[in-house]
């Protein structure tokens, strides 16, 4: 879906899943230990396990990782030649378009209008680059949808799971302030305090 | 500094509450940071750490973030302090000298019975090392561990290298972090640092182990007083008489220093052991 905030490339340990400037969330392959943690953070379990393979079979094999996670990569290789993804090109009714963002949004709402339909994609997740327009509403099309591995449904309104820790590392992001700040006050505090003290005594010998 | 002798209680405040809050603060947040990053790996419940009573959370990586979130607050905050604090005060006791590296070996090759030590200030030489080195390895944690959390709630889609650059040097420098914080424990074990202990639990250590291990410090505090008291209440002598070998020790080569402030410390060393010396006769 190459969501706007995805945790599944966020909260990777070693940044194998990344979301490049052009929109693409793209998986380095050769990076990928298998570990899955991006696939239980998404909420439709997009990225899936091809165990045995990748560089996991050359650090520790028994111990750590289990393969590599695979997802759509928005055909990242062909975009930066200037392509369209292969399936927008190979499909031949035109039902994908690809463009800069503010126009595809537009589109769709235009589209969705025309038909009376709906979107889905544009706030699931926290917000995705990929829409889905249909003059059938979601909640049916996802009834028909069985969740599998590899066959994700499309849920109305799935919570972006991570948006609960965005509070406290916003907090964390404050904390060198805060810690400067109170180093700052606890040293002028100390320095009155000895200034106060020198006074003092000075009148005891005076 | 809060640094005073209590002769009558035999102590030397060795560190204030506001230190010991700060090596606390950093200390358990620390090992909740250590604890929760390790659970941002996909190993909780590969390796049924998520079946150990209270670790059930172990497995959720958002909660492991928050935690970790939680607890960076306070690291954070605390190291900050630190610096911007003593800094400002200038306390200079754990910055690196010229000769730190030579002495340290020396001091360790005496804890394995070979030569002996030489007389210190309030910290060993390789204490001085350590907390360098500490300072290097947390200052990274912090700053990566910002680029990260950065990346997180604001920037997803910031340019690769800083995400690898930040990534990789997390990861890299939490394994130096582990490795130094057992260099730590296995410091504090060693029996001649083991009177340290007390010191960082409660801000005092004992006057004698400080008379004998630590002259030079003993020396600067009865110099910055007006009036140096002279002898050390009985109450303070030798209980160990393994303790008394460092102050000979101390005082010959205490002697060989040129500094004025080393010429003190000898005397307080010299005038020390034989105050120690007469009691035991």
């Amino acid at each position: 879906m190459h969501c706007d905030n995805p945790a599944c490339a966020t909260i990777c340990p070693f940044s194998a899943n990344h979301k490049y400037a052009n929109g693409a969330v793209v998986i380095d392959q050769d990076l990928c230990f298998g570990g899955a943690k991006c696939k239980t953070v998404c909420p439709w379990e997009i990225p899936q396990r091809q165990s045995g393979v990748g560089i996991y079979l050359h650090v520790l094999p028994d111990y750590m990782g289990n393969g590599v996670m695979y997802k759509c990569d928005l055909c990242n290789d062909r975009l930066r030649e200037g392509k369209e993804p292969g399936c927008v090109e190979a499909c031949p009714h035109k039902a994908m378009l690809i463009g800069p963002r503010r126009e595809i949004f537009a589109l769709a709402e235009e589209r969705s209008r025309r038909m009376k339909g709906h979107i889905y994609g544009k706030d699931e997740n926290g917000g995705t680059s990929t829409l889905y327009v249909s003059p059938v509403p979601f909640e049916l099309v996802n009834a028909t949808m069985k969740k599998e591995p590899g066959k994700p449904d499309m849920q109305l309104g799935v919570k972006r799971k991570m948006a609960e820790t965005d509070t406290v590392g916003k907090a964390v992001l404050a904390a060198p302030a805060l810690g400067i700040a109170a180093g700052v006050a606890g040293a002028f505090k100390w320095l009155s305090d000895r200034k106060s003290k020198m006074k003092e005594s000075e009148k005891k010998d005076g | 500094m809060a640094e005073k002798i209590i002769r009558e209680k035999g102590r030397v405040i060795r560190h204030d509450v506001v230190e010991l809050v700060e090596h606390w603060a950093i200390a358990l947040s620390g090992l909740a940071l250590v604890l929760s990053g390790m659970f941002e790996m996909p190993m909780a419940s590969r390796y049924y750490i998520t079946s150990v009573p209270g670790l059930a959370w172990s497995g959720d990586f958002i909660v492991s973030l928050s935690v970790h979130y939680a607890a960076s607050i306070v690291f954070v905050a605390a190291s900050l302090f630190h610096v911007v604090y003593h800094g400002m005060r200038g306390d200079r006791g754990m910055i690196p000298q010229k000769g730190d590296l030579r002495t340290s070996i020396e001091v360790m090759k005496s804890f394995f019975g070979k030569g002996k030590e030489p007389p210190f200030h309030k910290y060993l030489p390789e204490q001085r090392l350590a907390y360098a080195g500490m300072v290097f390895i947390i200052a990274m944690l912090i700053l990566s561990g910002l680029v990260k959390t950065f990346k997180n709630v604001y920037a997803p889609d910031m340019a690769y290298a800083a995400v690898l650059w930040a990534t990789w040097t997390h990861n890299i420098f939490f394994v130096l972090f582990v490795l130094a914080f057992m260099a730590h424990m296995a410091a504090i074990v060693l029996k001649p640092n083991r009177p340290m202990l007390r010191g960082i639990l409660t801000g005092a250590v004992s006057l004698d182990y400080a008379v004998h291990r630590h002259p030079l410090w003993i020396a600067e505090i009865e110099g910055a007083k007006e009036k140096p008291t002279q002898a050390v209440d009985p109450a303070a002598e030798a209980k160990d008489s393994a303790v008394e070998e460092p102050a000979k020790a101390s005082a010959t080569g205490a002697a060989e220093e040129p500094s004025g402030e080393a010429a003190v410390a000898d005397e307080a060393a010299s005038s020390e052991s034989d105050e120690t010396g007469k009691d035991k006769v």
